[in-house]
């Protein structure tokens, strides 16, 4: 990969993403929106952070992560009750979880 | 391409733009949209250009919390303002400093996390927590496919649960009712 295909890509990305924020913002607002699309698409939010999550904490390497990756598991299960008792405080979800990644291991060593 | 790090979070960024931008777009369009009526092409580029994930986080709680506030616009002109360049300028302390944090330390296993805690916060309906489910699992199973595609069709099986959960709550409330 080199420095003109690099920048390629990231004007690329900084139009597309524009775009993608802008169609909503800029285009859509004038208009009401129809009852079923505003309703479907409040449902997109949690199903697009759930897949980002799952994906991200089950995928390693393409794979499904084994047992051998039991600490993923647990800082993700950690992580999800730190959120739930916070009201999801991102500070401390995320404090929670790498505090259980790296410490359950260490622990049961 | 200056390192292993940059490219591993350009691809990153390319694999969830698409989907989390489309959802960032919604939120604060649904937000805003009252309040952006008033506004010039330009004045909506704007607010467009310089959405990141945070401020969209804060907007969608913000709305939740306080729904109609007349100030919206000031209070996403003030999120901007702080999380835009601290976005930027992080950015740019990872793409250095991804070459020299141990990858043992897994600190990329923070960016799901931190969804975790958005995730969390959004679900507010037994249809929403359906469709985070679905589209959830979703993406798991559907990783393999090509160009990314796992996501976009996860997030559309999550939302068809959603709506088949709607019509589940709607038959039951009123099937109890009568």
């Amino acid at each position: 990969v080199d420095v003109t295909q690099s920048w390629i890509v990231v004007l690329g990305l900084a139009v597309g993403t524009f775009l993608i924020r802008y169609s909503f913002i800029g285009l859509l607002a004038d208009r009401d929106m129809p009852h079923w699309l505003e309703r479907a698409l409040k449902l997109m939010v949690p199903a697009i952070f759930a897949a980002i999550v799952l994906g991200g904490v089950v995928m390693v390497g393409g794979q499904v992560a084994d047992l051998s990756h039991w600490p993923r598991y647990a800082a993700a299960a950690a992580a999800f009750v730190a959120a739930m008792a916070s009201r999801g405080s991102m500070l401390l979800t995320v404090i929670v979880g790498m505090t259980a990644l790296h410490g359950l291991p260490w622990l049961l060593r | 391409m200056r390192s292993a790090a940059a490219r591993a979070a350009t691809k990153k960024a390319c694999r969830r733009g698409a989907g989390v931008g489309a959802a960032q777009a919604d939120g604060v369009h649904r937000a805003l949209s009252p309040k952006v009526r008033q506004f010039s092409t330009g004045q909506r580029m704007l607010i467009a250009a310089f959405l990141v994930d945070n401020s969209f986080a804060f907007m969608q709680k913000r709305e939740l919390d306080r729904p109609n506030d007349p100030h919206l616009i000031a209070y996403y002109a003030g999120l901007t303002a702080v999380f835009w360049p601290s976005w930027l300028l992080f950015c740019v302390i990872g793409i250095f400093a991804g070459n020299i944090v141990p990858a043992s330390w897994q600190l990329e296993f923070a960016i799901p996390l931190s969804f975790i805690a958005i995730l969390v916060g959004s679900v507010r309906s037994v249809p929403m927590a359906a469709a985070a489910v679905v589209g959830g699992f979703a993406s798991v199973l559907l990783f393999s496919l090509p160009l990314k595609l796992g996501l976009v069709v996860a997030c559309l099986a999550g939302l068809l649960a959603g709506v088949f959960a709607e019509k589940g709550v709607h038959w039951w409330t009123s099937h109890k009712a009568g």
